[in-house]
């Protein structure tokens, strides 16, 4: 059906990638530069009341240091929607072990660093809070004083009559949840290099999102955002990490300070201690069941660690609160939620963003119905899966949706019942085996991420020379958006991929993208290349019709880059390309093409209500575990991970996105978890904070299961992000199903899970 | 009087680089910023990702728990080394074609790895390659494609030997 | 990062006279040193490098000794046939090190010296950075280096050298009740030997978290005898701790009278007793099937 489109293709960035000539934003230098240091708050929370960076101004090459007091920082906030609670450095108040202080920009790094431990900041200790349960009690310490109250935000969503639900239930399972605040693990370190001139900024970043980089730290820098050019470099990975950060501005401020381009990058301990992590939540659950199995009730109560700073909180927030409502077909829910800041670090986007706390919850219930109404997990999911056509409570309108496919293909690629019977009959004493599912499922493209638009657009410009090139408004970060935008681009223009390259982003020249999260790249993306790669084509044949005098182009074809007439004459595309250049003067093709989801809107303010997306993935995963009964220890043995993803544009891309997020799943359950103690971070490599390396992982068999979204790009959806949400609830599941316990607290240690298989034995209720 | 500058020289990818240093600098530093060879990686400085791996007299280390002054008068064979005029190494051709690249920053301290691996252990079984390579992390991947690219490249350059092409 | 002068000796003789006239601090692999500066653990002000004496790089057997020499690279022992044959315990362990590189990069003696001042928090060289809990104080009593455990279940000893002669010292008495090194700063330990071990019986098992490159906790070295066992425990423990002719039976008794576990950040006490019964009976089920791990 299609030449290009579904075929594994390799990246076509690999070249540079593998060569090590790829320069990302942390490689990148420029002739003048100094470096750039943070001098960063010891303690979560005091009042500022001296900073004297006299000593550090003396040292022998030092250019320039900038603190709180140094000038009026403007408040601002990167999504907040009412209160600007963010200010460049700590002008009143320091928040966070690690809050920014003061800056230095000197000639080399050591002396950068060495500069940063001569600034003396005298602090007036407050009462710290850590604990978001305290931070909502009436004698919290406040931390935002301008805004009165430590609870940031709150949403309360109902729908039906639950209460009556649960009245009438005849099995009801509840159940308290939490995680960890969470690193993304990107391997390269938050980077940038600033240059500030009489015309504005301009910023060399690795970011996720160019245009919105531009829009919040014009914001925070006081200066007009038609003064701030933002250069995309290539990332070396973000998972939600690479967004708006503080490092970037506060490098812009030292080059204007001292006059000369500065570079700034992250240690891998300022990540681990001052970045933006995963939420960590607490979540109250309960879920009511009539006696078929069909799920009648949800009540939910979620709180949401915010940290120092709001950031996406509010969204991450909405995300946990609403999203795996539409997974299965429950019409009475009452969630209430809260946003809470706390003396922690501020946390941020992260993938699946609320989706793996909220599912961690709702997927271990399901698991314990199954178990109380003695109907098999898979088939408690079947029984409620949300279908194609539905329209849930939230107004979301599913399109497409292959969930009872992924459970259905998934149990049948596990040989779900007889594997179980095996695994149980495995069991030595010491090691118990078992097998558990869940689902989840995600969106493409939010429209609540930003009020101001959803959407993308793109260009595609063909030189006289037949060669083309994409300018799209996304941003590669690693999962091959670039490769999937020229597969489009050869699909519709009829030429080979190496005529094609994809360019970075850049503000000046970029259309007004919002860039990589929420899992929109493919599908609002794509969209946008394919409409703009179909206007360039229409172009092209204009021009082709003319030079085979044909009466118009409805006839002509592009295949392999040559242009066939009705007739069967041909003539080279790069031909057709120079003749078109010569018309207009030497003049280029650009197509234009853009893709605004139709039928989505933002939430109602109150309800929540509101069809967020125009396509969304569904994903099924079944996890087989050991547990040493001993000590707890846990090993994944098999992972099977089917994914609704409308249409596999690029399968062997697909698929390293899959492998990829079950890693990154195993971790968030088995043993990624910033140790926090009295608000500091004790866990600061990679020593502590533990990731799966190449020897933890198992085999994985992923399906891609291809439902054909209406609105999708050849029908394809998101992928990325519901990869990893369904992992840890299926490790989860698969304990409970080796031992018989249920550990409810991400990450799912073994010295928990002995805890709980020893409370269990001794005949306490180990749940 | 304490000596804290020394001339270090480093043969790196076959082409010597001569620089006063002071004695602290790591030989990474010494790679990206001397060298101005930004293909080696700092991932963590600490000795826990990988990214920093070249190939010193032959042997993988770790270029961030290294100094400068102790490569002094060694050759060393970063990422910009292995491609040559002939084009990419098998292992390079084999990462690109079994999609075992996406992010691309662990990229260059995995195929150094692979290499160094591959030199010592021809015809490695999957669990030999995942055991060499487990000082290697990737965030992006989940390793799998990785594991695969390194069996396709050990058979490739197997392959090579048998019929007497360069780069056994 | 710090400033120290560095010098480069290519030969025993050279090194020994360097210490002898001044105080230098020893860098072979670096692997921990470079940790130490890094993290300002360690402020040293002058370094000898060793790396390049290669007459400290062996791995022989002479008069059923076997003997180690202290520049030996951990990978040197990873893939030495003697070592496997003779020695099981030191090759599994070096094989089990770190990674690749890391066993590359460092040296056996590199790795016995290190044994001082491991924080028990971290699991490292003492390394608040690490950690930044200002409220914890860094463990100096954390006796852990790995192949401690195997050496000390060979009754191997250390060979210290300075430029007027050697003595040896037993691996089980080199750390010292205080945390201190038997080691004077004008010696280098130039090698570590032991009688070659009775072929087979012997078992090793350990908890480690994380299973990769993760720290070894708790590890236990056993050696069938005579239908008793004798072992060898080590790990975030006060010190490498060595009982013989030990039943089944004791093992519940020994963990919970005689093992002190250092505090950790990962694993509590409380788990590491509660498993250390599984993980010691492992390694003495693998010692009596002959299996080492």
């Amino acid at each position: 059906m299609y030449s290009v489109i579904g075929k594994s293709t390799p990246l076509i960035d690999a070249f540079a990638k593998v060569t090590g000539r790829c320069v990302y934003g942390s490689d990148f230098c420029m002739d003048g530069m100094l470096y750039g240091a943070v001098l960063r708050s010891p303690i979560a929370h005091g009042i500022v009341k001296n900073a004297d960076a006299s000593h550090a101004k003396a040292l022998r090459g030092v250019r320039a240091v900038v603190t709180a007091r140094d000038m009026d920082f403007p408040r601002y906030s990167v999504a907040g929607v009412n209160f600007l609670d963010e200010q460049l450095l700590a002008a009143d108040k320091v928040r966070y072990i690690g809050d920014e202080v003061a800056v230095v920009a000197a000639d080399d790094q050591d002396t950068a660093n060495e500069a940063v431990s001569l600034i003396k900041v005298e602090y007036e200790e407050l009462q710290p809070v850590f604990d978001t349960q305290e931070a909502m009690a009436e004698a919290a310490p406040i931390i935002h004083e301008r805004l009165g109250t430590n609870i940031a935000n709150e949403m309360h969503v109902s729908h039906g009559d639950v209460e009556g639900a649960f009245a009438k239930a005849h099995v009801i399972v509840e159940g308290d949840f939490s995680s960890d605040r969470i690193h993304h693990g990107y391997l390269e370190p938050n980077a940038a290099v600033a240059r500030w001139s009489h015309s504005g900024v301009t910023f060399w970043i690795p970011t996720q999102s160019p245009v919105l980089a531009m829009m919040t730290y014009a914001k925070a820098l006081g200066i007009d955002r038609n003064n701030v050019r933002v250069i995309q470099l290539p990332l070396g990975g973000g998972f939600g990490g690479k967004l708006e950060y503080k490092l970037h501005p506060l490098c812009a401020l030292l080059s204007k300070a001292s006059g000369r381009p500065v570079k700034m990058v992250n240690t891998r301990q300022d990540e681990l201690a001052a970045s933006l992590p995963r939420m960590p939540m607490k979540i109250h659950m309960a879920l009511a069941f009539d006696s078929d199995g069909v799920l009648i009730g949800k009540k939910t109560g979620i709180i949401g660690d915010n940290g120092a700073y709001m950031n996406y909180g509010i969204g991450i927030l909405l995300s946990a609160t609403t999203r795996s409502d539409n997974l299965y077909r429950v019409k009475n829910i009452r969630t209430d939620s809260f946003l809470v800041y706390t003396n922690q670090m501020p946390t941020g986007a992260f993938r699946g963003f609320g989706c793996p706390q909220s599912h961690f919850a709702q997927e271990t219930l399901f698991d314990e119905a199954a178990v109380k109404l003695g109907i098999d997990p898979a088939d408690l999911r079947l029984i409620n899966a949300s279908q194609t056509g539905d329209i849930t409570p939230h107004n979301w309108k599913l399109g497409s949706c292959g969930l009872r496919e992924c459970i259905e293909r998934s149990t049948e690629a596990a040989d779900w019942h007889e594997k179980k019977k095996l695994l149980h009959e495995t069991d030595d004493g010491k090691w118990a085996k078992g097998i558990g599912i869940a689902s989840c499922l995600h969106v493409s493209g939010n429209r609540t991420f930003l009020p101001f638009f959803d959407g993308s657009s793109a260009l595609v410009k063909i030189d006289g020379n037949g060669k083309i090139m994409i300018f799209p408004g996304e941003v590669d970060i690693g999962q091959g958006s670039k490769t999937v935008f020229a597969m489009i681009a050869s699909e519709e223009l009829g030429v080979p991929i190496s005529w094609i390259s994809v360019a970075d982003m850049d503000t000046d020249t970029c259309p007004h993208g919002l860039g990589t999260f929420g899992d929109r790249v493919t599908t609002l993306g794509g969209n946008a290349v394919r409409n703009a790669a179909i206007d360039a084509r229409r172009q092209i044949l204009d021009v082709a019709a003319k030079h085979f005098s044909a009466a118009d182009s409805s006839g002509i074809t592009i295949k392999n880059g040559v242009i066939y007439s009705e007739k069967g004459d041909s003539v080279g595309f790069a031909d057709i390309a120079e003749a078109a250049s010569y018309q207009k003067a030497g003049g280029l093709i650009v197509g234009q093409g853009s893709f605004q989801p139709s039928d989505v809107s933002m939430v109602d303010p109150f309800t929540k209500v509101g069809n967020i997306s125009c396509a969304y993935p569904f994903v099924t995963q079944i996890a087989e575990v050991a547990v040493n009964r001993e000590t707890g220890e846990i090993k994944v043995l098999n992972i099977i991970s089917s994914h609704d993803l409308g249409k596999a544009i690029n399968p062997v891309m697909a698929e390293g996105q899959i492998y990829g997020a079950v890693a990154m799943g195993i971790g968030f359950a088995l043993t990624e978890g910033m140790i926090e103690h009295n608000g500091a971070v004790k866990n600061q490599s990679f020593k502590h904070s533990v990731m799966p390396r190449m020897t933890d992982m198992p085999p994985i068999k992923s399906l891609l299961i291809e439902s054909n979204d209406p609105n999708g790009p050849y029908g394809a959806k998101g992928l990325g992000e519901p990869a990893l949400t369904a992992i840890a609830p299926a490790i989860a599941n698969a304990v409970y199903d080796a031992v018989k316990v249920r550990i409810r607290s991400l990450p799912i240690t073994s010295e928990k899970l002995l805890e709980a298989i020893q409370g269990h034995t001794d005949g306490k209720d180990g749940e | 009087m304490l000596q804290m500058k020394q001339t270090v020289t480093i043969c790196i990818n076959g082409q010597e680089y001569t620089h006063e240093v002071k004695t602290s600098i790591t030989l990474l530093d010494f790679i990206r910023e001397k060298a101005c060879l930004t293909g080696t990686k700092k991932g963590c400085d600490n000795g826990d990702c990988g990214s920093c791996t070249v190939l010193l007299d032959g042997k993988a280390v770790l270029s961030c728990m290294m100094l400068a002054v102790q490569a002094d008068g060694a050759s060393v064979l970063t990422i910009e080394g292995l491609s040559d005029k002939e084009g990419l190494h098998p292992i390079q051709k084999a990462f690109i074609d079994s999609g075992a690249i996406q992010c691309g920053y662990c990229t260059p301290g995995m195929v150094m790895a692979a290499l160094a691996l591959l030199s010592v252990n021809p015809g490695p079984t999957e669990s030999e390659i995942r055991a060499a390579m487990a000082g290697h992390l990737c965030r992006c991947s989940g390793y799998e494609n990785i594991v695969k690219a390194v069996d396709t490249a050990a058979k490739a350059m197997a392959q090579a030997v048998y019929s007497g092409e360069r780069r056994g | 990062m710090q400033e120290f002068s560095y010098k480069k000796a290519l030969s025993l003789d050279e090194a020994l006279e360097v210490l002898a006239a001044e105080s230098h601090r020893i860098i072979a692999g670096g692997t921990d040193l470079m940790l130490k500066i890094k993290h300002k653990t360690a402020y040293p002000r002058s370094l000898l490098d060793i790396s390049s004496v290669k007459e400290l790089r062996y791995v022989r057997e002479e008069n059923g000794r076997i003997s180690i020499g202290a520049c030996t690279k951990l990978s040197d022992l990873a893939g030495s046939l003697l070592c496997k044959n003779a020695s099981p315990l030191i090759f599994a362990t070096a094989n089990d090190m770190a990674s690749a590189e890391i066993r590359n990069m460092g040296t056996v003696g590199g790795n016995l010296c290190s044994a001082r001042a491991n924080c028990g928090i971290c699991f490292l060289p003492g390394c608040r950075a690490m950690t930044a809990d200002r409220s914890e104080i860094p463990c100096r009593n954390a006796a852990w280096s790995d192949l401690l455990l195997p050496l000390s279940a060979y009754g191997a000893n250390v060979v210290l050298k300075n430029k007027h002669g050697e003595r040896n010292v037993m691996v089980s008495n080199f750390l010292q009740e205080e945390g201190t090194l038997d080691l004077k700063p004008d010696e280098i330990m130039t090698e570590v030997n032991f009688a070659r071990p009775r072929e087979g019986g012997w078992g090793y098992a350990k908890l480690r978290e994380p299973s990769s490159m993760g720290f070894p906790f708790l590890v236990v070295a056993a050696q069938a005898d005579n239908g008793k066992f004798n072992i060898t425990i080590g790990g975030s423990v006060g010190h490498v701790y060595q009982f013989k002719q030990i039943s089944e039976e004791s093992v519940p008794s020994i963990v919970s009278l005689k093992l002190k576990f250092n505090r950790c950040l990962r694993l509590s006490q409380t788990y590491r007793e509660k498993t250390a019964v599984s993980v010691i009976l492992e390694a003495m089920r693998r010692a009596s099937e002959g299996c080492c791990r």
